[in-house]
């Protein structure tokens, strides 16, 4: 199935949202996950149970120090 | 008296009637204050725990006899010299997802103003599922690299701008300089205004 991942088509064989993240190493509890315009909580234990569908949209933000 | 004379009646109207909330006094939100005075915003939640130390002159809107004073102190200080009008509810205190409900119930829109991924992600989590619109900040670090920080519109409401990779780091020598962190802090207070305006972002 192809999603958007970062505003670019990704094939992927993940059937939900976790596994995607778990795939790709993004669980952290420094990082901003934005699914299908919904911004969720990505922290280790707390991965949000969604089914992946088609065309979904995840986007992955880093937060660093700094201000 | 009004600082920015440049404004409508009805702009005007907009933001004097809104409160911002700023997480933080030191570079990003003492500077982002600076910017949402001059242009026009006149009410204030603004909370910091810290004290200016003289490490924060590099880029931080305090001046050398301010040193040892608390941030919010010197920062009210600062911004009523450039605006006597201000409403400003400064709070002493460390934010925590215990109190930041609290400290910014009635503000529209808040900016994330910390210096610690800690700190930054404890305000992302407490509040992106409210529907206060927020600004956040995320790779500021060093010199150069300017074309690279970006504003991205996450989620329904929340801004984030930065280049989300260079972080404040000893190890690497990348530390928090005035004009990086400045440019961060101007698009803070302008996608601020921007939004309470109805302009795009």
């Amino acid at each position: 199935m192809k999603i958007i991942y970062q505003d670019r088509e990704l094939e992927t064989a993940s059937s939900t949202l976790t596994q995607f993240l778990m795939e790709h190493k993004l669980a952290g509890n420094t990082l901003i996950l934005e699914y299908n315009e919904e911004i969720l909580n990505s922290s280790p234990g707390n991965l949000p149970e969604r089914p992946l569908a088609a065309g979904d949209r995840i986007n992955v933000f880093s937060v660093v120090a700094g201000g | 008296m009004s600082v920015n004379g440049y404004l409508s009646e009805e702009e005007r109207s907009i933001l004097e009637s809104a409160t911002v909330g700023i997480a933080g006094a030191g570079g990003l939100g003492s500077n982002c204050a600076a910017h949402l005075v001059r242009s026009g915003v006149r009410h204030f939640v603004i909370a910091d725990f810290d004290v200016v130390s003289a490490s924060n002159l590099n880029r931080q809107f305090f001046f050398c006899d301010q040193v040892g004073q608390k941030k919010v102190d010197a920062l009210r200080e600062n911004l009523l010299r450039i605006e006597p009008a201000l409403q400003l509810e400064m709070h002493d205190i460390k934010i925590t997802t215990l109190n930041i409900h609290e400290i910014f119930r009635s503000c529209c829109i808040v900016a994330e103003a910390f210096d610690t991924t800690e700190s930054k992600s404890m305000f992302l989590r407490a509040l992106s599922s409210s529907k206060k619109m927020l600004v956040s900040v995320s790779g500021i670090a060093g010199w150069g690299k300017s074309n690279e920080i970006q504003l991205k519109k996450v989620g329904k409401n929340l801004i984030l701008i930065g280049d989300f990779k260079s972080g404040v780091d000893a190890q690497t020598l990348q530390f928090p300089a005035s004009p990086r962190v400045g440019i961060a802090a101007a698009m803070q207070a302008n996608s601020i205004i921007a939004s309470l305006l109805g302009h795009p972002l």
